[in-house]
């Protein structure tokens, strides 16, 4: 697959009109001389065109080598996969030149400046010398390091490291983003400065984003859908809202509330007495409940009935870093 | 096709330009330089004729020393890269390994070419230039296949030093080996080959009347040195310090013999030519299957 070449004008080479920009089917990939390792197990995935799609999982969890195969890396031991509508074995130059890819850890040429090292990846396009370094200008000042186009890239700091390696991912305006831990090792400004930047390009260029991060906070932030893989297998994929229903229907619900015009105790038997509810304990004048499903509608009439009024009902919130360890639990 | 090519350019020209930046590359160059130059220009003085007497002093430096910079141009070429994960990035981008390991083969042997040069230059034109001699046709081609043997022999340790730095785990236990390569199959070759005639045969290899076992072994064992094959066909005698410069026995004188034609010199040395270019193709190759088949 590596010494495959095909005739074509890279710079001429535009994205397939499919619906999803990312896709796969059955996609796997076995390791070891006995093909014992399954890094990635019959995955099944269809990003959208224009999505900020999230990767998440623990480490070995398969998310790397999934990059790899997406953009041509690594050859799948079965099923196939289609970035940008060209498939991931067959046209893999194509990949290539359509997409954008911020490995971690991400090395340049330590010896050029950040101006050099960016008109040397631009060579590998074939784009024209005055377009080139027209981008080259505008991309080191979309990632704000202007000031450091004449410097040399071996004396960045981690953070500039960072929005260089967007920036070489970004030197043939890719129609999909691939970036691997892309605020890993920076300090929270320079993060959200990366996060906002992000936001930025799929906004304004309809980029389509595949974002791996450790980073649930990051995310849930920019992140439409959220894709969580342990062991090789995908365990879930959604919104975050869905998420929480996969979590509900698995975990069930907790509920606190507090009440007007009864007794705790009194307003606690009347919710125990809902179809459901499978646990409850009373803490600092609120009362925790645990049910199988959602019963907002259903616990606020067994205190109504009871002479009571709710006067605050809220689930407890669950964040991605709670839905992803609920999610991974036990597998 | 096209783009596998014009990728292939865009990499070796790179390579060309960080060999030639190199601050190391360029320290050794000129003193390598220097020292060549030095020695020509004694030699131009005192009327020195290389069409006449050879050119054996100058062709022992540039056989023991230029390896260093053959080794220079190669030993962190692949590994360097790997380590600060540079290769990692430049594999996202359209190019394939075979790509990037050619590249590196045509920038590195570009940078020979300019090395070649320099010491041609430094050499032979400062000879002709100090002595006034006339240069025909002849004296022209023989420069030239001076020039490209010198260009076979340096191909050879840069295909050595990056075959090592494809395999090698960092640029230091690269370098070492290249290093070492260097010490004993070229830089005392002549002194182990010497050593180790008399050792395995018994005899002293300084003891004239009784020493022909020793020198028929010590002839022997200099063909393992990509060394003795240039300087064979250079000056007509194996060197390599601490041993006896060992005659080839041949008819010409090497290639600066103009008692004899080019033909004699081809017939006389074809082998040699074979060999200086063979083992350098095949370690290119060599270097080639073994990056492919590498994980990065």
């Amino acid at each position: 697959m590596e010494s495959m070449s095909i005739e074509l004008e890279q710079n001429e080479i535009v994205p397939k009109t499919d619906e999803f920009a990312i896709e796969t089917i059955n996609l796997s990939k076995v390791f070891g001389k006995e093909n014992q390792i399954r890094a990635v197990d019959n995955l099944n995935l269809q990003i959208r065109k224009g999505e900020v799609f999230g990767f998440v999982g623990p480490n070995g969890a398969g998310k790397t080598t999934t990059m790899k195969m997406l953009i041509g890396l690594l050859e799948p031991s079965e099923g196939s996969g289609k970035v940008a509508g060209f498939d991931i074995v067959r046209e893999v130059i194509n990949i290539r030149v359509t997409t954008g890819v911020l490995p971690e850890p991400a090395g340049f040429y330590d010896n050029l400046t950040a101006r050099q090292n960016l008109r040397f990846y631009a060579k590998l396009y074939d784009i024209k010398p005055d377009v080139r370094e027209k981008r080259i200008v505008n991309l080191l000042e979309t990632v704000d390091l202007t000031r450091a186009i004449d410097q040399k890239t071996g004396g960045f700091s981690t953070g500039m490291r960072k929005r260089f390696g967007l920036a070489q991912a970004l030197i043939n305006e890719p129609s999909v983003l691939f970036l691997d831990e892309p605020t890993s090792g920076i300090d929270p400004l320079g993060a959200q400065m990366m996060r906002d930047l992000i936001k930025d390009l799929n906004r304004s260029k309809g980029v389509t984003v595949f974002l791996s991060s450790h980073s649930m906070e990051e995310v849930e932030d920019i992140c439409d859908r959220i894709a969580i893989i342990a062991r090789g297998k995908l365990l879930a994929v959604g919104s975050v809202e869905d998420l929480r229903d996969i979590v509900r229907a698995k975990e069930g619900v907790h509920y606190l509330l507090e009440f007007q015009d009864i007794p705790i105790s009194e307003a606690a038997e009347a919710v125990n007495n809902v179809e459901g509810v499978q646990a409850l304990e009373i803490q600092n004048g609120t009362l925790h409940v645990h049910a199988k499903m959602k019963l907002r509608p259903e616990i606020a009439k067994a205190v109504k009935t009871a002479g009571g009024t709710v006067s605050m009902f809220e689930e407890e919130e669950m964040n991605l870093q709670k839905l992803f360890l609920k999610i991974i639990e036990g597998v | 096709m096209k783009a596998d090519l014009r990728n292939i350019g865009v990499i070796a020209q790179k390579e060309f330009a960080d060999h030639l930046y190199s601050p190391s590359f360029r320290m050794l160059l000129g003193i390598f330089t220097l020292i060549i130059l030095s020695m020509s220009v004694e030699c131009g003085k005192n009327g020195f004729n290389i069409f006449e007497f050879g050119f054996l002093d100058i062709a022992q430096v540039i056989t023991l020393f230029l390896p260093v910079l053959g080794l220079s141009l190669g030993f962190d070429s692949v590994i360097r890269e790997k380590n600060s994960k540079s290769l990692n990035t430049l594999l996202t981008h359209p190019v394939f390994r075979d790509n990037i390991i050619s590249g590196k083969i045509i920038g590195g042997l570009g940078a020979l070419i300019f090395v070649v040069f320099i010491s041609v230059i430094a050499s032979i034109g400062t000879l002709l230039i100090l002595t006034g001699i006339d240069v025909g046709f002849s004296e022209l081609n023989r420069i030239l296949i001076f020039s490209l043997l010198t260009f076979l022999y340096l191909s050879g340790f840069f295909a050595f030093s990056l075959l090592i730095s494809v395999i090698s785990k960092s640029s230091e236990s690269s370098f070492i080996s290249g290093l070492v390569v260097w010490i004993n199959l070229v830089l005392i070759f002549g002194a182990i080959v010497t050593a180790a005639s008399s050792i395995i045969t018994g005899e002293l290899i300084v003891d004239l009347d009784n020493n022909e076992e020793a020198m028929t072994m010590s002839e022997d064992l200099q063909k393992l040195s990509l060394a003795s094959y240039y300087a064979e066909a250079v000056t007509g005698v194996r060197v390599s310090y601490g041993s006896f410069g060992i005659s080839s026995g041949k008819d010409t004188s090497g290639i600066f013999d103009t008692r004899f034609g080019l033909g004699t010199w081809f017939a006389d040395y074809w082998s040699n030519l074979v060999i200086l270019t063979g083992i350098p193709s095949l370690m290119f190759i060599v270097s080639y299957v073994a990056f492919l088949r590498r994980d990065i």
